[in-house]
């Protein structure tokens, strides 16, 4: 199932044009580098960096979001479940699919940025390739939300949700902050650290800003936030797959 | 008929690319001649800049934080260097740097860059405060005191002040000594005697020998005579000590401020 919506993505234009976007942008940005009064590298780092992770995001919101209704649409779907495939099954497979797709994706961008930094300044930062692996989490983590929304709703709706999750994602410590703030009532609180706990907490794999400057994240923290990235895909996924397997098809 | 038709088929066939060509060039043309006619009709004085504030755009950002700051960075640049070679006025000069290195709180340049503006826009005050936030979020650093002392040195007669900025960068550690030597400067023009001397001599005894000739020169002009006075009054040989403090007291040194001062720093380098 992954092998096949793997071949089926890759062959897909949307990526063949972000792919083609990235070199282009990844380019550009040595020029905007140029243009800046002092600091180049780290114009060059931070727009390098800054296009790898939003295309990636863009990738998988596009693609996730996408990957259910088409099957449905071209009722490919009824094929494949009427096959010994359990529809989570089904799902999942889609999800790795699209992993796989994300992965070639980043590792083309990774090459491109790090050769793009190797010509300009004749080495690069080794956090780097850290950053692009948080990057790719953080992908994986929106391929799943796209798919929770995709196996609900029609592509435009799951963009827009997965979009205002991706805000919220990466603001959720604003929750804790606003709800302890001012006089509300006892239960503002409780709910703010509530929806801070149950939604998706993005920022969490966010390190690129740092790791311009050279600051990486103690090992423990790092290894805690992939653990963390694991598990809010799989806490996605199983919604997901609670989701699609009472919707009617 | 057929005949004609046919080649007033082929011949529309022929000359369709000539009209999409025509028109394309005659529409461009026309976007380009009221783009131009827009930019006169608006004014040298419009406003070049929007700022929006920061705490809704740290929302938006999306952890895209550093590309953001890139970007209104950029802006800044493109427009300071506009208002530099055309000479217009730059709006919202402050708010926007304010912006910046609110998204970016390491952004060096943008510090550097965005106090020399604000200074050579005559806003002084608002570069040092720009440094001062530099400062607060990187208080070990000495650049950021030592910037600003600059900036109250070159664009505006605030000595004193600009002292206060170049004695906080000389004490924090690695600052460069340099820091120490402006700072005296600054008491020196101020016409501040006696800290300008307490900090020559600071730079005297601070193991610096290029920086301790500089102080001599200075300490021996603030006392009109000779730094070589200065120079034996402080070494350690005895006899040299005494020629020197009798050269000195001649010359109206006041040899118990000058000792006192010597033991205090001496005292405070061995603890």
């Amino acid at each position: 199932m992954a092998r096949i919506f793997f071949r089926e993505a890759i062959r897909d234009r949307v990526l063949n044009l972000i792919g083609l976007f990235a070199l282009a942008m990844l380019g550009a940005s040595l020029f905007l580098g140029n243009l800046s009064a002092g600091d180049e590298a780290k114009v060059i780092q931070d727009f390098g960096l800054g296009i790898v992770n939003l295309l990636l995001v863009l990738a998988a919101l596009l693609i996730g979001t996408s990957a259910i209704y088409r099957e449905i649409d071209k009722r490919t779907v009824y094929v494949v479940l009427s096959k010994p495939v359990a529809r989570w099954q089904f799902l999942v497979g889609k999800w790795l699919g699209l992993a796989a797709v994300l992965a070639v994706l980043a590792g083309a961008m990774a090459i491109a940025f790090f050769g793009l930094i190797w010509l300009q300044f004749h080495g690069f930062n080794p956090l780097f390739a850290a950053a692009i692996g948080f990057m790719y989490l953080e992908a994986l983590v929106v391929a799943a939300m796209a798919l929770l929304f995709g196996s609900l709703t029609s592509p435009t709706l799951s963009s827009v949700y997965v979009l205002g999750l991706y805000v919220v994602g990466h603001n959720s410590q604003m929750l804790l902050h606003l709800s302890d703030r001012g006089a509300a009532p006892a239960w503002v609180p409780a709910v703010g650290r509530f929806l801070y706990y149950a939604l998706p907490n993005l920022a969490v794999l966010n390190i690129k800003n740092q790791v311009v400057y050279g600051h990486g994240v103690p090992l423990a923290a790092g290894l805690w936030a992939v653990v963390y990235g694991l598990g809010v895909v799989a806490a996605l996924l199983s919604l997901s797959a609670l989701a699609f397997a009472t919707r009617e098809i | 008929m057929a005949v004609a038709q046919s080649k007033l088929h082929s011949a529309r066939r022929t000359w369709r690319p000539a009209g999409f060509l025509m028109g394309l060039v005659a529409s461009g043309a026309l976007a380009l001649f009221s783009l131009a006619r827009w930019q006169a009709a608006r004014g040298p004085e419009a406003g070049l800049l929007s700022v929006p504030p920061a705490q809704i755009l740290e929302v938006g950002a999306c952890g895209f934080d550093n590309l953001l700051a890139d970007a209104y960075y950029l802006r800044f640049s493109t427009y300071w260097g506009f208002w530099l070679t055309h000479g217009r006025k730059f709006h919202n000069l402050y708010p926007l740097l304010d912006l910046i290195t609110d998204l970016d709180p390491n952004f060096h340049s943008a510090y550097e860059v965005g106090a020399l503006a604000l200074s050579d826009e005559g806003q002084v005050d608002r570069a040092v405060d720009l440094l001062d936030k530099g400062a607060s979020r990187h208080p070990s650093d000495y650049w950021y005191p030592y910037q600003a002392g600059l900036m109250l040195f070159l664009y505006s007669d605030h000595w004193v002040e600009a002292a206060r900025y170049f004695g906080m960068a000389a004490a924090k550690p690695g600052a460069d000594p340099s820091a120490a030597y402006f700072e005296a400067r600054m008491f020196n023009v101020a016409h501040r005697r006696t800290d300008a001397i307490d900090e020559w001599i600071k730079i005297y005894l601070s193991g610096d020998r290029d920086m301790a000739r500089v102080a001599a020169s200075s300490l021996a002009k603030l006392f009109h005579i000779k730094s070589t006075w200065i120079d034996l009054y402080l070494s350690d040989n005895a006899l040299a000590h005494r020629l020197a403090g009798r050269a000195l007291l001649r010359a109206g040194v006041d040899l118990h401020f000058l000792d006192q001062t010597a033991q205090t720093l001496a005292l405070n380098t061995n603890r």
